[in-house]
């Protein structure tokens, strides 16, 4: 099959695993995201596709040719590989288009030349081509690196964090731009990266790895949003309110409302609400636990506050509310959840996490 | 079109057997969405998630016969599986209206066969072919 098939990998630095039989299946032009924190085995596994570690446990195969086991190691080059890290690695003392023919060895001069200025074409930079690299952009350098990633043709592209050092405003342009660039090229591509938003924005799919190395979830992003099967999952998306109790015929009680789940009666919960499932009204009603707004502040389109519940226990809240709520104008509030933002976890769910194997 | 090289086997002809079955119906699937036919597309998924879920139990049961120690784990991820299937289910119905969910659909059902389902197995190739 084209495209990228691991299987089984695991790997040690040392006595420390860093990545725990992890598998996953790319096919040509579509684009894979390992999302996870710091230190979960995403850039190991990266490296390991490239050919830079050696497989220790588990196989690798790209375009059907087994280039990865413990007995087998086929060296970057001989890969049909693309990789662009973080801080793209371009040449400086080369200009723009000798960086680009650089991996164009294989080919005929003239051919290469011809693949080189059409890679530039593709990303914008044609008239960039004398230029070097000290000379441009982040968000130009970006694009250079990931012309010389493609350039070669090759059958699978990494892509190591590559828009962590772009700002904000330039890092949306730039990865609308490289995702349309890879479509074109229908390239299989596997992306690192610990940035949940950029993975919902960049991936056909996301695995969610786990601190110790293993995948805990795979799926659409729309699925690893709505529907995370693990509390670190949908912990990794950003703050959580959480509420803790037993569940009863079903449901979980919490000050906000209750919570349908499928854990047995009496097993002891923790229900996560993301802080856009908590619904603040005006002029509260009976459906709702009052509150009071200590803190808010307006993120542009959202605003976060930070809110107390009245309801004799405490604790605080965070919530996503729209643009236009003025904390000012407001009185007699009160809160109630949606439940679509709102996700149950056994409790031993959190102290077992260690021993959670992966799901695929 | 995915193709079950290699790579993909399992070697035991069973579960090969049920594997190509399952990439034969979701390449049907995917020829059938390129050419614009999609009137039967609602009953092709319907058959392939219950062929799916035939496999699931036909599976489980040569797991639990040879002994398999992860049987358990191996069960549980395919019960979380049926989400997925109940979404394809979702895109098939739209299909008709909605060229995303053409598009959506063709992922997924490759995904879910050749890494949710094929891919996972290979967990217990090791074990199936010692016991053989």
């Amino acid at each position: 099959m084209e495209g990228l098939h691991i299987f089984g990998l695991s790997h040690y630095y040392g006595a420390h695993k860093v990545l725990d039989n992890a598998s996953l299946m790319i096919p040509s032009g579509e684009l894979v995201c390992m999302l996870g924190p710091s230190g979960s085995g995403k850039s190991t596994l990266l490296r390991l596709a490239s050919g830079l570690e050696k497989v220790q446990e588990g196989t690798i195969v790209i375009d059907d040719v087994t280039v990865g086991t413990p007995s087998l190691h086929l060296h970057p080059e001989h890969r049909k590989v693309g990789v662009m890290f973080q801080d793209y690695t371009l040449f400086p003392h080369l200009t723009i288009i000798k960086n680009i023919l650089f991996g164009l060895f294989n080919f005929p001069t003239d051919k290469a030349y011809k693949r080189a200025m059409n890679m530039l074409d593709q990303v914008g930079m044609t008239s960039y081509a004398d230029k070097y690299p000290h000379t441009l952009s982040g968000g130009q350098q970006q694009r250079i690196a990931l012309a010389r990633a493609l350039a070669p043709e090759p059958k699978l592209l990494l892509l190591d964090e590559p828009f962590s050092g772009l700002d904000t405003n330039m890092r949306q342009k730039i990865r609308e731009e490289t995702l349309n660039v890879l479509k074109e090229n229908g390239v299989a591509t596997l992306m690192v990266t610990h940035d949940p938003e950029e993975a919902m924005f960049m991936a056909d799919r996301i695995k969610v790895m786990g601190e110790s190395g293993r995948i805990l979830q795979a799926g659409r992003p729309h699925e690893i949003y709505y529907h995370p099967r693990h509390e670190f999952v949908a912990k990794l998306f950003g703050m959580m309110n959480t509420f803790t109790g037993t569940v009863s015929e079903g449901r979980v009680e919490t000050p906000l409302g209750s919570v349908l789940t499928d854990i047995n009666d009496g097993v002891r919960a923790q229900v996560l609400v993301r802080p856009e499932g908590v619904i603040i009204e005006n002029n509260g009603n009976d459906s709702g636990t009052s509150l009071e707004i200590t803190s808010s502040h307006l993120l542009g389109h959202d605003n976060i506050v930070r809110a107390r519940l009245n309801n004799g226990i405490g604790g605080e809240l965070y919530v996503r509310v729209h643009h236009a709520f003025e904390v000012e104008l407001k009185k007699n509030l009160s809160a109630r959840l949606d439940p679509e933002y709102a996700f149950v976890f056994p409790l031993e769910d959190e102290m077992d996490l260690e021993n959670l194997k992966p799901i695929n | 079109m995915v193709q079950l090289s290699e790579t993909f086997l399992m070697e035991s002809q069973a579960l090969d057997k049920d594997h190509q079955r399952l990439v034969e119906m979701v390449n049907d699937i995917t020829q059938m969405l390129d050419g614009g036919e999609i009137e039967n597309c609602k009953t092709k998924v319907l058959n392939f998630v219950e062929f799916v879920k035939s496999h699931f139990a036909r599976e489980e049961q040569l797991l639990n016969k040879v002994g398999y120690p992860n049987v358990d784990k191996h069960q549980k991820h395919h019960k979380e599986l049926y989400p997925k299937m109940n979404h394809m289910l979702e895109f098939a119905d739209m299909v008709a209206v909605n060229a995303q969910a053409r598009e959506s659909l063709k992922k997924e059902l490759v995904f879910f066969v050749m890494d949710d389902v094929i891919t996972t197995d290979l967990d217990f190739k090791k074990f199936i072919s010692g016991s053989s």
